[in-house]
């Protein structure tokens, strides 16, 4: 069968002795991430990429994959220990996990929790491996015409997704966009928006940029409130769920991990979403929906499942298509370039031991979760302890040093600080940040296939309606649009991001 | 007024600012036709949508001022800009832009974190020069020894 020999390939590939190394920093680097609060693998792996020039391309690649999805792990960690969930998908698992906690079963949280994340894991990665051919396929057929429709069906989930007005996440497009127009156009190679700084002409580089946006803004944003945290002071004890926690865990997590893989798909939907989604659906179908919020073991087991799932699988749209889901995906598809290769449809034929390894490697990645995180606990924990104010200068210094390694060049700082200042006042003003650096990064790409499908329509903009899949796609995107715009489901969003605030 | 419809008019501000910025300074492309677009076309595509949405979001500000509605948004509460840390973050690493090329990476690290850690009001001098040479000997021994980054140590002289 065609699936095992694609999955032994990518185990040949993972498990060599450098690939496994990349593999566990990652996943390692991934937890401490999650663990703490104000730094989110967005930022680690925008500030890993620059270093990534010299390291080799799937080792790179399956070193920032870890980071994602091992930051699940040290959020929920954080979530359960001391209700202070280091990233916003721990924000669900805190609710129930909290409580478990407080209620001495900890180290059943742990556990459940852990399972439910490498079952997830599993799934998901066949998961992966059985839609990808698929989409690949179908990829594979897409002109110039599609490509837009494409394009534009992302952006318009990427801004249903958003927390916040929707017109602000159209604003945050069009800006980054605007910013992606910067340099020289490749058509006529005239330069725009230079300002007759020559560091501009080939335009803002997106590291600085992407640091900027998710770091420094991330850590103003953190710097706004006073650092308080409870740290539970009770050892834990017993990392074995009993018995009649595991039967109860066992249908929320495979019902969580479906939900999870389904949702991480979509782009835009993120690990916070998958998480909420499975918890209300768990706690719709609990016989006793009142244990919820009071240290129900579905609480935990469902969302840690979903986002651990949703984490893994939206890397599908990036590695088939080439489409981002998400600011994570987005920085990849940065990583990807950095070495030269630009993820799409082809890249499964062109590279299959990049593409399965890589793959294979998430299954890898969640076994050493498993086996070496529980152990570590105490480790996090005490991590926990060091106030961020002390950690806020090793940040910085690892921002700018980021930035200048690009290219030895003092100008990528000078954009670091420029692209922190704005991320900050965007989101003072209620604006994201995630599709400003998306539209940044398909800007150019929507440009050129738009152009060169006006250019073979001969000008005709029914094109995008007379091609059968680019009609699909664009009718796809109007109709999310208009859900998205349905005043119940406008409130719907509100309370799924009001839930989120703490911590978020 | 406010803080919600505050938000909303200087966003519409800095937007419009934003987009005629873009038509300004795309003024002088050329434009070409719908089928052989010139570099100027999408730029002045982009630059109407952000003027179209400030506009709405200009509209929307006026709404809300017009009829205060009932409903408590979660996104009134906002803590005040700590801007003893925006600041001196800032110039930290507008500092270590500036210091980098001529200076080399241990004397740009340990400027850079000294400004940095004026936003911590308790710490004394010494602990400050203490965390600035730390982190300078961290990263020199990381990212040039370690990671084989071709960063300068010291100045060139």
């Amino acid at each position: 069968m065609e699936l095992l020999d694609n999955l032994r390939l990518g185990l040949d590939v993972s498990l060599s002795w450098s690939n496994l190394l990349f593999c566990l920093i990652g996943t390692l680097l991934g937890t401490l991430v999650g663990v703490l609060p104000g730094i989110g693998p967005a930022t680690t792996i925008a500030l890993l990429l620059p270093l990534t020039y010299d390291l080799p391309m799937v080792g790179a690649i399956i070193m920032l994959a870890g980071i994602y999805y091992g930051a699940q792990y040290g959020a929920s960690t954080t979530a359960i220990l001391v209700n202070m969930p280091g990233e916003s998908s721990g924000v669900v698992t805190a609710l129930d996990g909290h409580q478990m906690a407080r209620q001495g079963r900890a180290g059943a949280a742990l556990g459940i929790s852990a399972y439910g994340s490498f079952f997830a894991g599993t799934v998901a990665t066949i998961f992966i491996a059985t839609l990808s051919p698929v989409l690949s396929d179908f990829g594979l057929m897409f002109g110039p015409a599609e490509n837009v429709a494409l394009m534009t069906l992302g952006i318009v989930a990427v801004v249903i997704m958003s927390k916040g007005s929707i017109i602000n996440a159209f604003a945050m497009i069009l800006v980054g966009f605007a910013l992606g127009l910067i340099g020289t156009d490749v058509n006529t190679s005239q330069a725009r928006f230079n300002f007759g700084i020559s560091e501009l002409r080939d335009g803002i580089d997106f590291v600085p940029l992407a640091i900027g946006l998710f770091g420094i803004a991330e850590i103003l944003r953190t710097l706004e409130t006073p650092e308080q945290r409870d740290v539970l002071h009770r050892k834990i004890t017993g990392l074995l769920p009993t018995l009649a926690d595991l039967k109860a865990s066992l249908l929320p997590i495979i019902r969580g991990t479906g939900v999870g893989s389904i949702l991480g798909i979509l782009p835009g939907s993120g690990t916070l979403l998958a998480s909420f989604s499975a918890y209300m659906l768990e706690k719709r179908l609990a016989k006793q929906p009142e244990r919820f919020g009071n240290g129900a073991i579905e609480g935990v087991a469902a969302p840690e499942s979903a986002n651990n799932a949703a984490a893994q699988t939206s890397f599908i749209p990036m590695l088939t298509l080439g489409i981002p889901s998400g600011s994570v995906t987005a920085l990849m598809i940065g990583a990807f370039t950095i070495h030269g290769v630009s993820p799409g449809p082809q890249l499964m034929t062109t590279k299959p031991d990049l593409f399965w390894g890589v793959v294979s490697s998430m299954w890898i990645g969640n076994i050493m979760l498993l086996v070496i995180n529980l152990p570590l606990i105490g480790i996090w924990v005490r991590v926990l302890k060091i106030p961020y104010r002390h950690l806020v200068p090793a940040i910085i210094l690892f921002c700018c040093i980021g930035a200048y390694s690009i290219s030895n060049s003092a100008f990528d700082v000078y954009v670091l600080v420029g692209a922190g200042i704005l991320g900050y006042a965007l989101s003072r003003l209620n604006c994201e940040p995630a599709p400003l650096l998306l539209a940044f990064i398909l800007g150019p790409m929507l440009e050129e296939n738009f152009r060169r499908a006006m250019l073979i329509s001969h000008g005709n903009p029914m094109t995008f309606i007379e091609h059968p899949i680019s009609l699909a796609l664009l009718l796809a995107a109007a109709a999310l649009l208009a859900t998205g715009l349905i005043p119940g489901i406008r409130r719907g969003r509100k309370t799924v991001f009001a839930e989120a605030q703490p911590g978020d | 007024m406010t803080q919600s419809i505050r938000r909303d008019v200087s966003l519409a501000f800095l937007l419009a600012a934003f987009g005629l910025g873009v038509l300004t300074f795309g003024a002088d492309l050329s434009m070409g036709r719908i089928d052989r677009m010139g570099a100027g076309y999408v730029p002045w595509l982009v630059a109407c949508g952000i003027l179209f949405l400030s506009t709405c979001i200009g509209i929307r500000a006026l709404y809300s001022w017009r009829r205060p509605t009932d409903e408590p948004s979660g996104e009134e509460e906002q803590p005040p800009v700590p801007w003893r840390a925006v600041i001196s973050i800032s110039l930290s690493a507008i500092s270590f832009a500036l210091f980098i090329r001529p200076t080399g990476l241990l004397i740009a690290t340990m400027v850079m974190v000294l400004i940095c850690t004026l936003s911590q009001a308790h710490s004394g001098w010494h602990a400050r020069l203490l965390v600035a040479s730390f982190l300078a000997a961290l990263a020199g021994l990381l990212f040039p020894v370690g990671l084989g980054l071709p960063i300068a140590l010291l100045p060139i002289s």
